[in-house]
Order: structure tokens, then sequence, then C-alpha cells
């Protein structure tokens, strides 16, 4: 016996709450109309519903067809927080009906998250190449979980891509929990970032992400004009904005003048290098940079944490092509 | 009298991946760096080469609370760092290095201004 919810998810036998994911993961409509992404974080916003009341909850992937790695992102990230606050929660899973995306939550460990057996029928190159990383502290030497040390970038890029992930890594721990978020707590003294990499023949893109209160909410006050104008934007909910301008001026929420590099040193980073771009979701605002131009997107659902992805093309900035 | 100079290779004498900027950033972070080798070495030898060499990168935090805040909070001056200290980097980074050395600089002799 199945009793539907309004908002779509199954509560069957009484007691295994199930969330049904949509049949694509994404945090952005390439049409901007904002329907994927509001049928994935209705499923985040139901999967904590179900966390505060539920002791088995199962993550139904049966209709998932394709998962953009950034909503993937977000979502291993907010089954981890959950079983790290709620640690009796029993979380199983019904497993896609496209293999590709059984091999993503083989790769990405969750089938064991899971408790979920799963024997791989066929491997995706792609796929393969993913990698997860996650910390309370700024990323050290678990980098390499994410970016083995081998991997062939030019060293510049290299650098600048460790440099860069220390500073989300960073910001992530230091502004993105100063108050508490409309979803479940987080607790960040267990884990405070997840990252994650994903390798292709063309491209490695490799991504933070937190569970915080978003960018716009931590930009500073130092400057009253300054926070002034960042208000009206708040008000007005032009997040994209928000982040926009955080990225061109960026000061420091701690007001100690030496302190509120990082955004700087994130955006820098896909800013002075065509081959990169940068894309940052953050509450409500999207902003991606490539190739010097710069996209604000506003949405009508926040997500509650940021995500901060860069894309690197291989041509041009690998020691030798693969 | 000090011995003549030191070389300090952060990647073997500290570690290959240096990150944050205070103790609870995590264990490789620019004050332990600062307490640990650099003030040590700068205690003991008149001149430093820091040798970049062999990290994975460091970010913006590292940089400036280990230069920044010798001035801020070591009593260095600019003057006297660049006098002691050399860098073995690729200019970028030397640039951002001296941009946090002068700005601190500045910020020290506003204070005593005021």
């Amino acid at each position: 016996m199945q009793k539907m919810h309004r908002r779509g998810y199954n509560i069957q036998n009484g007691n295994v709450a199930v969330v049904v994911l949509p049949n694509i993961l994404s945090l952005l409509d390439a049409n901007n109309r904002f329907r994927l992404r509001n049928a994935f974080l209705n499923c985040i916003e139901q999967l904590h519903d179900f966390a505060k009341c539920h002791k088995r909850i199962c993550i139904d992937f049966s209709s998932t067809k394709y998962v953009y790695s950034q909503a993937m992102l977000l979502l291993y990230a907010e089954l981890h927080n959950l079983k790290n606050i709620y640690p009796k929660i029993k979380f199983t899973c019904k497993k896609s009906r496209e293999l590709r995306i059984n091999h993503v939550l083989l790769q990405l460990d969750l089938f064991t998250f899971f408790n979920t057996h799963y024997s791989k029928i066929k491997s995706f190159n792609n796929v393969d190449n993913w990698k997860t990383s996650s910390g309370k502290y700024a990323i050290a030497d678990n980098y390499l979980d994410i970016l083995p040390e081998n991997y062939l970038l030019n060293k510049e890029i290299s650098e600048d891509l460790y440099a860069a992930c220390n500073e989300a890594t960073i910001n992530s721990k230091d502004h993105a929990y100063i108050a508490e978020r409309a979803l479940s707590k987080v607790d960040f003294n267990k884990e405070a970032w997840w990252g994650f990499s994903e390798e292709t023949d063309d491209y490695l893109s490799v991504s933070i992400c937190d569970l915080g209160v978003g960018i716009p909410a931590t930009i500073p006050s130092t400057n009253k004009d300054f926070w002034e104008k960042f208000k009206e934007l708040f008000d007005a909910e032009n997040h994209a904005e928000i982040i926009a301008r955080a990225i061109e001026r960026y000061e420091s929420r701690t007001k100690e003048g030496h302190r509120g590099n990082g955004l700087k040193t994130i955006a820098n980073f896909a800013k002075k290098n065509n081959n990169i771009s940068l894309s940052i979701y953050s509450y409500k605002g999207f902003v991606g940079i490539e190739n010097q131009e710069i996209k604000k997107v506003n949405c009508k659902k926040a997500m509650q944490g940021t995500i901060i992805s860069w894309k690197i093309m291989k041509n041009g900035v690998t020691e030798n092509e693969k | 009298m000090k011995n003549n100079t030191h070389i300090i290779s952060i990647s073997s004498d500290f570690s290959k991946f240096p990150g944050g900027r205070y103790d609870n950033d995590g264990p490789n972070n620019a004050q332990r760096f600062k307490r640990e080798v650099l003030l040590p070495a700068l205690d003991q030898y008149e001149f430093i080469e820091i040798d970049f060499e062999g990290i994975a990168g460091v970010g913006s935090s590292f940089l400036e609370e280990t230069f920044g805040g010798l001035i801020r909070d070591n009593g260095f001056s600019a003057d006297e760092i660049y006098r002691r200290i050399k860098f073995k980097t690729r200019q970028g980074r030397i640039d951002e290095i001296k941009s946090y050395i002068d700005d601190a600089q500045k910020v020290k002799e506003k204070k005593r201004i005021m």
C-alpha cells in the first residue's frame, strides 16, 4: 500500500520513506526556466524532511537517466552530512535503469553508503575518472583524492588549481556556516566541504561544495556604501549580481583588512586563462566566467550551499597530451 | 654573529601541501610554518632563501599570513624582509608576496600615525 504525498514522494509501508529523484539531476536548466533545478532541489528538501522523522530512507534513482556533476556533488554532500547528524538512519537506494548512472553511484562509493550490492556490468570511461574527497580543514594532502600527483597539468595551472581549491575550502569552513541554513544543520566539525573531480578526454572539472548559507548571505559590511548596494541587491533577490560583485571586490566579512583574498584567487584562476571556466552556484545565484565573459542567472529556488567549479580544457594546459 | 644563508624548501622542510592561515585551518597552516620553520631560521641565519619548488601550490591566505604576518605579528619591517629573504619561485608569486608585505607595512604605518 503506497501513499502518494502531494509533493511527489512515496511513503511505503509506513516506515521506509522514498525520495524519487527526477530523470535529470541538474542545478541549472539550459532555458533558465528552472524546472529541472526545482525538481531536484525539491527532492533535497524531501530528504531533509524525512530525515527528521524516519529511520529508513530510500533514494530512488530508477527514473534518473542523466546527472550533472554539480547536482550529484550536492546530493552526495547532503547524504553524507545527514549520515553525520543522523547516524542511525539507514539509507538504501533503488538502482537506476541506466547502467551509466549505476556506474556513477558505484564510482562515488554510494552503493556502499546505501549498503546495496551492485556488480558492474559495463564500464564507462568518463565515470571511471570521477573522484571525491571531503574534509573539515582546508584541503591539503587529501587533494590527492581528487587529483593524483602524477596528473599532467602544466606546473603553473596545477599550482593555481591547488591554490584555488585551498581557498575555496577555507572559505567553506570559515564563512559558510556563520548562520543556520533552512535545511538540517551541518556537522562541519566532521565535514565542512566535499570535493569532486571529473576527467574526460577533453577536460578536467574540479568542484568544491559546502552546505552553508551561501555567498550572498556572507558578504561583509566593512564598507557601508558598498554594503548598502549589496543589501538592495539581496532584497531584490539579485543574488547572481552579488556574487559577481563579490568576485570583483571582495571585502572580508571578518573586517580584518589583510583577509578576503580567497574569492579573488578562486576567480582569477579562471579569469586569466581562456582554457579555464568557472561556475559558482550559491543560494539563488549562478555566475559563470568563460573566455573573460560573465554570465549571471538568478534562480527562483535557493540551494542551501555553494558549489564552486572549475573546468579546465586540456588543450593547451597539459604537459603532455593524454 | 648569525650564520650567513639558509635555504628553506617548503616541500621538504614543511609540507608539499601548505594551506590555510591559522592552526584551525589544518596542520599545514601559515602560522605553524612561521612558528616552526621560518622564525627559527630568521633567528639563526642572516639571509634566508625560500624555495617553493615541489609544493602542490599555495593559496593567498598562506602567503599573506606568512609574510604580511611577519610585519603584523613578529616585529619585522618590509625593508628587513626584502633585505633578508629571497624567494625562489615564479615572478607572479613573488609579486603577490610583495603586495602582501607592502600592504601590511602600509597598515602598520597607518596605525603608527593614528
